[in-house]
């Protein structure tokens, strides 16, 4: 997948995302081609159309920091999710051929610590 | 058994974007689709991806099928940082050819896919030939 250079400045997590994959790892393709995502204040929401597909023949992981998703056992998807995401979080459905998966930015405030001054 | 892909046509496309009140005109896109032959008739698969039952319509008439839908979860909140921005909805018009009976059509939505069976007129009908 290749990013728009200004997409990659604004959007660490973003190229993190789009990172080509091991290819000596049989069936497993790069993000889907029609992938969206979109990005509000609270976190991501990646939606891909599956029209045809039933719920039972996709298969959805989280390991590493990555999403894992299987299609109908044949299509692999990793998709790396970098350190903005609340993967313990994480929360998907599918409705009408399309699956939405909701990742929370992890609270920013994590990584902040506030030096109180006497 | 004839060529499998003739049994519809796709007219030449149109411009389908429509302008709502809505300044932002409302952005339809032309299906996949796939046609397969069957002994007695045709089936169509049309992928309608976030297309509910309640917000599809399928027309016939004469040999002109025209099939309209609206997405329902066309976009999540936030802006789009990536990928295209999903349809409003859909627009696809075929023509029938004259050995299918298009009043005598059944579809069914599963799952973002319509499937829609469309059996032969009865004079194209295969009629087994009693040899006496």
């Amino acid at each position: 997948m290749i990013l728009a250079q200004h997409l990659r400045n604004t959007s660490p997590w973003l190229s993190d995302f789009g990172r080509l994959f091991d290819a000596a790892l049989r069936g497993v393709v790069t993000t889907p081609a029609d992938l969206r995502v979109h990005e509000d204040d609270d976190g991501w929401s990646l939606e891909v159309d599956f029209p045809g597909v039933s719920r039972d023949e996709l298969d959805l992981e989280l390991k590493e920091k990555a999403l894992h998703l299987r299609v109908k056992d044949d299509t692999r998807y990793r998709l790396p999710l970098g350190d903005k995401v609340d993967v313990g979080a994480v929360a998907a459905r599918f409705e009408d051929g399309v699956l939405a998966i909701r990742l929370p930015k992890a609270d920013a405030t994590r990584d902040t610590h506030r030096i109180e001054i006497h | 058994m004839n060529n499998e892909t003739n049994c519809c046509e796709s007219p030449a496309t149109e411009n389908t974007a429509i302008t709502t009140r809505e300044e932002r005109p409302t952005r339809l896109a032309e299906p996949a689709w796939n046609a397969t032959r069957r002994e007695d008739g045709a089936d169509i698969e049309v992928a309608l991806p976030g297309v509910r039952k309640e917000d599809l319509n399928v027309e016939v008439s004469g040999s002109r099928l025209v099939v309209e839908a609206k997405r329902g979860s066309a976009n999540s909140p936030g802006r789009l940082i990536h990928g295209e921005p999903a349809p409003d909805g859909y627009r696809l018009e075929l023509r029938l050819g004259n050995s299918l009976d298009g009043s005598a059509l059944s579809a069914r939505l599963e799952s973002g896919l319509l499937r829609l069976a469309i059996p032969l007129v009865e004079a194209a009908k295969p009629k087994r030939i009693e040899i006496v």
